[in-house]
């Protein structure tokens, strides 16, 4: 009986700095057991526990798609112990990892219809592996048009550039990419992500909205969601909480009846309009 | 698979009852050593606590206060999840060896008894099942005391758990004056006893008995509480100002948490080096600040209010919710605990009592 | 002179109504025989809660750390001294606080009765001048007050509140019957080998719930060090080693701050003997200061300033 708190190793493959200052980096990882890597089927969405061993462990969403068989993405940002450290590892450090946990977005709900996904910051990771999910030729056909608005402080701040510059150019996505404020360089839109979302203004018939952001974007969204009509069981939103287990039982991650690791992260408004407001 | 014994899959039985002489209760319990792992109330420096013991000489029944939970039977403060290691240059991991032999834990009360299948519901109801804690309630044949002795700070009536109750068990003691009634309650309660020469067919007298001793041990219950549908109730309160005023003296320890057999929180630390350490899961606390603490400093429950209004709408609300019960038992331990003499009656009565402004 | 406790409901009730302060901080009656209970109270009409006895244990001086807005607050003389302490260390406004102190002949530890009534539980206790009747299910003790006070309280120096606005009850004669240091002059006179078991035992027993640390008045830093994860300084398993470093760095961050009230030893759920350490650290600073915390308002605190002829014979 294999403990679920004996989390898989990996090897870091990949690191890649994400942003100007150099506190957010993608780790690219591959499991040392292929057994493990096969196991290991997620949603976009779902999240992982990430561990150095002697170190600690903590939830991070995974950032790369279903889709890329061969390996799988964690985009981190130093904040606290075990991000930190994570930061300091080099390619070929040995990474654990328990999961895939949590709910993920409803990419069964969102099939044949519209979907808008809206990000600010560094939230924008586990919208980037919705984003790609959809976009793979595989799925592409399955859903409808697809809008991506996303916006950043500045250019610098702006998460996978390479993949941004790929969307640019594909003619089967609406991509809005906004920073608060631009620089001397920066030729694309400059504003809030909740009035460029405003002014992109999806159609929300038979439509789908994911929105993932710092609750001072989610607060002035709110109010552009219901003007543009999107109903709250067609919005959905990914919440972060303080985790220690990842599956339900070290009890600190609820909201109201709810745990974020095992009911969420992923939650439709009607949904959290009858949860406690306590995140 | 070994049956268990929770109050959702256990195996009822209806066994005729035994008696034993109370002078004959060591030999039984050393008996059950020469096969069994066995716990049992201990007396610890001072502190009544259910322990592992080697002699029967070490059981302690009538403890001069309420023994310790007997969670940490199954859940230790302080365990191991794995040990780890980087020899040349590969890192193995190790998980602590599962329990070769079945472990006997003696006389838990109702309430405890109570509180562990509620405990099964948090850790074995969703994949992927505790299987740490798993392990060690699937090898624990557990053998009841009856309540005979109920303290000034229980309250377990109030809450649907009853001093005698059986629920959970697998064999019970019930203490009638010089000699216990034993009532195997499953198969793997009965073979304990099976054999064994001091038990003999309990008489109509002893029976008789211990209807009268229950009937005293129930009413010495003197805390009386209604908490008819308080889930519905803390739902309406939820942003009164009731709560700022019950927390004011709450200094925010874990007291009542540890002392607590249903709360189950823990965090998950790792001890040791990148060459070589474990990983161990210990305890924690939603009273303390640093429980939900975001890396980011952002904090969803800032004082006092919201961790007290977290504490009882988890026991009262949130676990009704998720598992159709109450996650207290009216031990009242926390009660005495308490550096601060925080009664969860009184809270309880105060959130009944209280109209939503 | 009427009693402390009707003088207490009589200050509470007038500042309360001349709107001097928005809340006293006092006790009431506890659910459970011979304890108190912390009590809040912001409306005169509520101040017949308020009671003065010798269950009176906690140190209400914690509540005043972060408090904002005038607050009264019903002070024994080591809750008056661990004020002191707090404004000295810029932690409490003087002006914030009207304390009624009260002069205080030792509050009583429970734990040393239940340790008599061997098992029997009491279901009902009064108290007068000096004793203590306890009741319970077929007993009935009277028990003498002072040979079941706090360990804290017998040593006690200081019964009459160094600095308050208002007086409850009459000042009361010092004593100095017994040695203060007695318990740690024998544990001195133990070999390194008897202390560190003495040590071991005791502090093997903690079960890391904190309550020591978060009755204590002084122990108000915004992140203690025991949970700081950058750099982890203290494991947080219960562990001896981890419970050694937790107990003996708290003990020496109260240094010379500690004013002895025994609020740790009454919350400490293991009866783990806390005032071995913290008593020691009292005695050190003692001898090597001639210093006593929150007994001035003048005073900064020792381990807090530099003076040209503080001992220095540790630097080597």
């Amino acid at each position: 009986m294999r403990s679920p708190y004996t989390p898989s190793l990996t090897v870091v493959d990949k690191i890649i700095s994400e942003n100007d200052v150099n506190d957010i980096k993608t780790f690219q990882l591959a499991f040392k057991d292929q057994d493990a890597a096969k196991a290991f089927k997620y949603t976009p969405g779902q999240f992982s526990e990430i561990s150095l061993l002697g170190v600690g462990e903590c939830p991070i969403g995974i950032a790369s798609s279903p889709m890329d068989e061969d390996y799988i993405q964690f985009t981190v940002k130093k904040v606290g112990v075990l991000t930190t450290s994570l930061h300091n590892c080099v390619e070929g450090d040995v990474v654990g990892v328990r999961g895939p946990y949590g709910n993920g977005f409803p990419t069964d709900i969102m099939e044949g219809r519209d979907v808008v996904i809206v990000g600010g910051g560094f939230a924008f990771t586990t919208l980037r592996s919705l984003t790609k999910y959809i976009l793979h030729e595989a799925n592409r056909k399955r859903f409808g048009n697809l809008t991506v608005v996303y916006g950043a402080r500045n250019p610098g701040e702006l998460l996978y550039k390479y993949d941004l510059e790929a969307w640019g150019e594909r003619d089967d996505l609406n991509l809005v990419v906004t920073v608060d404020k631009g620089d001397d360089s920066w030729t694309g839109k400059e504003g809030f992500v909740p009035a460029i979302l405003k002014e992109t203004s999806p159609s929300s018939e038979n439509a789908v909205m994911v929105v993932c952001g710092p609750p001072a974007m989610i607060r002035f969204t709110i109010p552009v969601i219901e003007e543009l009509k999107f109903q709250p069981e067609n919005t959905y939103i990914s919440l972060e909480m303080r985790m220690k287990c990842g599956i339900g039982k070290c009890g600190r991650c609820n909201i109201g009846s709810k745990y974020v690791c095992k009911d969420g992260p992923v939650f439709s408004f009607d949904e959290l309009q009858v949860l406690p407001k306590e995140y | 698979m070994i049956l268990r014994s929770s109050s959702n899959r256990s195996v009822v039985l209806k066994m005729k009852e035994k008696t034993i002489e109370k002078k004959d209760l060591s030999g039984f319990i050393d008996s059950l050593l020469e096969e069994y792992q066995v716990f049992a109330p201990t007396i610890a420096e001072g502190i009544p606590r259910f322990d592992r013991i080697s002699s029967s000489t070490q059981v302690s029944l009538d403890s001069p206060k309420l023994e310790r939970s007997p969670k940490e039977v199954f859940f230790p403060q302080c365990e191991t999840l794995f040990t780890y290691q980087l020899i040349d240059g590969k890192m193995t991991m190790e998980e602590p060896p599962a329990l070769e032999s079945e472990r006997v834990l003696l006389f838990v009360r109702p309430c405890d008894v109570k509180a562990l299948t509620l405990m099964d519901s948090v850790f074995t109801s969703w994949e992927p099942k505790d299987t740490n804690y798993l392990d060690k309630r699937e090898k624990t044949i557990i053998v009841g005391r009856a309540c005979s002795r109920p303290w000034s700070t229980c309250f377990c009536t109030s809450l649907g758990v009853d001093p005698f109750g059986k629920e959970g068990m697998d064999l019970v003691f019930e203490d009638i004056g010089d000699k216990y009634v034993v009532e195997a309650l499953t198969e793997r309660g009965g073979k304990i006893i099976d054999g064994s020469s001091l038990f003999k067919d309990a008489e109509k007298k002893d029976l008789e008995n211990l209807k009268e001793v229950s009937k005293k041990a129930t009413e010495a219950i003197r805390s009386e509480l209604d908490v008819k549908e308080i889930e519905k109730k803390l739902k309406a309160i939820y942003d009164d100002s009731f709560w700022g005023k019950v927390s004011e003296k709450c200094v925010g320890c874990g007291v009542c948490s540890y002392l607590c057999p249903v709360c189950h929180c823990f965090d998950v630390q790792d001890e040791g080096t990148e060459l070589k350490g474990k990983r161990v899961r210990i305890w924690d606390a939603c009273q303390y600040p640093i429980f939900t603490l975001h890396a980011s400093g952002h904090n969803p429950r800032t004082s006092s209010r919201e961790r007290i209004r977290q504490r009882m709408m988890h026991k009262f609300s949130y676990f009704i919710e998720n598992f159709g019960e109450l996650a207290c038992v009216g031990c009242g331990r926390c009660i005495k605990g308490c550096p601060g003499n925080m009664d969860i009656r009184e809270v309880l009565t105060g959130i009944m009592a209280t109209e939503a402004d | 002179m009427s009693e402390p406790r009707d003088q207490i409901r009589e200050h509470a009730r007038r500042l309360l109504d001349e709107g001097k302060v928005e809340v006293i901080i006092g006790y009431e009656k506890g659910s459970v025989p011979l304890q108190s209970t912390p009590c809040f109270v912001r409306d005169a009409d509520n101040v017949e809660r308020l009671i003065w006895d010798s269950t009176c244990g906690p140190n209400l001086a914690k509540y005043l750390f972060d408090r904002e807005g005038k607050t009264g607050i019903v002070a024994k003389a080591c809750d008056a001294r661990s004020i002191v302490v707090g404004i000295v260390e810029n932690q409490i406004e003087r002006e914030d606080v009207v304390v009624i102190g009260v002069p205080c002949e030792g509050v009583i530890d429970l734990k040393k009765i239940d340790a008599v009534l061997d098992g029997k539980e009491i279901l009902e206790a009064s108290m007068d001048n000096d004793k203590v009747s306890v009741k319970g299910d077929g007993f009935e003790q009277i028990l003498s007050k002072k040979e079941f006070l706090c360990d804290s309280c017998i040593s006690c120096r200081h019964r009459n509140p160094p600095v308050y606005d208002i007086l409850a009850g009459d000042e009361l004669e010092e004593t100095k019957e017994s040695d203060e240091f007695e318990e740690i002059s024998k544990l001195e006179a133990k070999s390194p080998e008897e202390r560190w078991n003495h040590f071991s035992k005791e502090l093997g027993k903690c079960i890391r719930c904190y309550a020591c640390r978060n009755v204590c008045p002084l122990c108000y830093c915004k992140e203690c060090f025991v949970d700081e994860t950058m750099p982890s300084w203290c494991g947080k398993t219960t562990d001896l080693s981890d419970t050694m470093t937790y107990h003996i760095i708290r003990a020496l961050h109260i240094a010379g701050r500690c004013v002895d009230c025994g609020a740790c030893s009454r919350a400490c759920p293991e009866d783990i003997d806390l005032r071995a350490l913290t008593k020691k650290v009292e005695k050190i600073v003692r001898e090597l200061y001639d210093y006593e915390p929150g007994l001035s308002l003048e005073e900064l605190p020792v381990l807090g300033i530099f003076e040209q002829d503080d001992p220095q014979e540790f630097i080597k």
